[in-house]
């Protein structure tokens, strides 16, 4: 059984896009089959579900929830040189595309996402980012027929970027961050006893407009959710602090709004009360952006009273996501507290 | 050496402009074998093979130097600010993962991006240069004690095979040159030489080629090959715009060449039955050969230029059969040679 950091190194490792998620969702399910009290199922949309049995039975029923799905890349044509033309699953920014190694399909095929050189462009042009469809693939193939031999269409591609620790082990830099994180912490939420019965889904498809935890959220039949998800954390150099949204060090970052989803408002209240009382920083999500599997879950069956409980991680949908340890530790500690408390609503 | 393993050998090495001793120290050893090595005062590594004889002494020269970023200063919040050192490809910088060159070693760090939830409504451009910053994840007092302005910061990538003898590196541009250059000294080894040869593996090409124009002063050759990288072709680029990957040395015609060099390293490929293909070029070549030309009373350039593509990414490209081809070509013309 691994540890925190050892699973999510292990689960950030493993490519898995949008409807592509199989692979993430086994290490997942060995991971936590045999924990105790623990009964695991996946349902069609590819939803890992977990019904943990605790002490007593609760008031409220919570499920957390986690997608496993990361943003990556879909193989659309094989040119007649060989070269791989693709889309992007999620939302991905093209100028984190060009130049990148990326590993194309379940043979992990090493590739280059390249363009003409930089010289051979005006300097408009220079300035003017890439649209993807201008972009491809290079595997190395020389023509069509080698290319096909080792990928088809459809196949998936993921930036292929290690998994290390910066700033002398302050922070993780990883791929896949956005939510292999948050699959990691719910991992941990599992073991040893829980006061109340609980539910965890690690979902799909969430990058693709949430479209797996609507099933989810029907079939385990929650309350509350409470969705963890790494959030945009826009401390990043050069920003004013007016556009932060949330910073790192400061916490996990709990929401009142976001584009997808209106929050309940005591049940915000509650868990930033419960924070508060158990010494453990936080932060309140400062703007309307992004959204998550709240969305759909909340209008699952006659209503889920929703929060979200994230982790504030600089540069998601990009290769090199990071997350300070501490705030991850922290996450930790209030859904700890969560898991105890929000069942008594 | 075999070639894909000469290459790694030479990519491994860190070396920016201006800050090259890594590359020099691995490449000056791959060389002492041949002759005479030793570092000019820019830090070029300089090999003489042989002294001039029949009139006649001819310089190899392949750029040591890559591509990277500089730091310049470090913010209230720990962030180093960084500027290209060398003309690194703005569109690719985003997102990626580095290592500062610091005093104390290598210091692992990212340069992010505003992901897509947090971008304003607003046009979007490119990276400008003066807004590149390393994210170290240390508050501003540790930053400031690891790292100092002047430090080096290079794009983290690493060298593989690829595909059908392919190698990718963030070093090709122009390491892949050096190959070429040591492929024609081991091809010449032991071999009786009808001229002069020298081989200098020079340093700051990327910022205005001072590493060459020393080297090829103090060296005074009659003649000159340089081997750096030129645009391969991809499905975005037109023809004529680019050489051919796997088709042999791109044998450069310019302004700045000498007309009667170029033709006998196209003679030579021809009675040598080794593959190639025409770089024309209207003005200077933007290589060294630029720099040597006009030292002294002036040097009589040719130029291979290796297809490349993707160059100054850290996912740069080439055929090793490539760097073969012109390994054979300049021993061929070292054999054989002097202009027409």
């Amino acid at each position: 059984m691994g540890t925190l950091l050892e699973n999510l190194e292990t689960f950030c490792k493993i490519p898995g896009t949008s409807g592509d998620e199989a692979a993430v969702r086994e290490a997942i399910y060995q991971e936590i089959k045999d924990l105790p009290g623990c009964t695991v199922r996946t349902d069609n949309a590819g939803n890992l579900i977990a019904e943990k049995a605790g002490k007593e039975p609760p008031k409220s029923k919570v499920l957390f929830c986690a997608h496993m799905d990361e943003v990556g890349f879909i193989v659309t044509r094989i040119d007649e040189q060989g070269f791989l033309h693709f889309g992007c699953v999620g939302g991905i920014d093209s100028r984190v595309v060009i130049g990148k190694r990326v590993l194309v399909g379940k043979e992990l095929i090493p590739g280059l996402i390249g363009a003409k050189a930089l010289h051979l462009l005006t300097k408009e042009q220079r300035g003017e980012p890439a649209e993807i469809k201008d972009l491809f693939i290079d595997i190395g193939a020389d023509g069509k027929e080698a290319a096909e031999a080792l990928v088809r269409p459809g196949d998936r591609a993921v930036w292929d970027t290690d998994f290390c620790l910066i700033g002398g082990g302050n922070a993780v830099c990883s791929r896949a961050l956005d939510d292999r994180a948050g699959c990691a912490l719910l991992v941990e939420l599992l073991k040893g006893d829980a006061p109340y019965d609980f539910a965890v889904a690690f979902t799909t498809r969430e990058e693709v407009d949430g479209n797996g935890a609507p099933a989810a959220g029907f079939s385990a039949e929650p309350d509350i959710s409470v969705v963890v998800e790494a959030t945009s954390a826009g401390d990043g150099a050069n920003t004013a602090e007016a556009d932060y949204v949330c910073a790192q060090g400061k916490g996990p970052v709990v929401s009142f709004i976001d584009k997808g989803t209106v929050y309940d408002p005591a049940l915000y209240e509650t868990v930033t009360a419960l924070a508060q009382e158990n010494g453990i920083p936080f932060q309140p999500k400062e703007g309307i952006a992004g959204a998550n599997d709240s969305r759909p879950i909340h209008k699952s069956r006659a209503g889920v009273r929703p929060a979200a409980v994230s982790l504030p991680a600089r540069y998601i949908h990009s290769p090199v996501t990071t997350l300070r340890i501490e705030d991850f530790e922290n996450t930790l500690r209030l859904l700890a507290v969560l898991r105890g408390e929000l069942p008594k609503l | 050496m075999d070639t894909i393993k000469l290459l790694k050998k030479l990519c491994e090495p860190e070396g920016t402009s201006g800050a090259e001793d890594a590359a020099a120290k691995t490449a000056a050893g791959l060389l002492s074998r041949y002759g005479k090595t030793y570092i000019s005062p820019l830090g070029s590594v300089i090999c003489e093979v042989a002294p001039e004889k029949n009139g006649r002494h001819v310089l190899l020269d392949a750029h040591l130097d890559q591509i990277g970023l500089i730091v310049v200063r470090i913010d209230e919040r720990g962030f180093a600010s960084v500027r290209p050192c060398g003309g690194i490809d703005r569109r690719s910088i985003s997102g990626s993962s580095v290592r500062v060159m610091t005093k104390s070693g290598p210091l692992p760090g990212v340069i992010g991006a505003v992901p897509p939830h947090l971008q304003k409504d607003e046009k979007k451009e490119n990276p400008k240069p003066e807004e590149l910053a390393v994210d170290l994840a240390l508050s501003a007092e540790e930053a400031k004690e690891l790292v100092r302005p002047g430090d080096r910061v290079i794009l983290c990538g690493r060298f593989s095979e690829i595909g059908d003898g392919y190698v990718t590196s963030p070093a090709l541009d122009d390491r892949a040159g050096c190959a070429c250059i040591l492929k024609a000294l081991e091809a010449l080894e032991g071999k009786e030489l009808p001229c002069g040869l020298s081989a200098v593996f020079s340093t700051r090409e990327e910022v205005g080629g001072g590493g060459s124009r020393t080297a090829a002063f103090a060296l005074r050759p009659t003649e000159a090959l340089e081997m750096d990288v030129s645009f391969g072709a991809t499905p975005d680029t037109k023809p004529g715009e680019t050489g051919e990957m796997k088709k042999g040395p791109m044998i450069g015609f310019s302004p700045m060449l000498d007309r009667g060099v170029c033709e006998r390293l196209a003679k030579l490929a021809q009675s040598n039955s080794i593959p190639y293909q025409y770089e024309i070029m209207e003005g200077e070549t933007g290589t060294n050969a630029d720099e040597i030309a006009r030292v002294g009373a002036g040097i009589r350039c040719g130029m291979l230029s290796i297809p490349q593509q993707y160059m100054h990414t850290v996912i740069e490209k080439v055929a090793a059969e490539d760097i073969e081809a012109i390994g054979r070509l300049i021993a061929a013309y070292v054999l054989e040679g002097g202009a027409d």
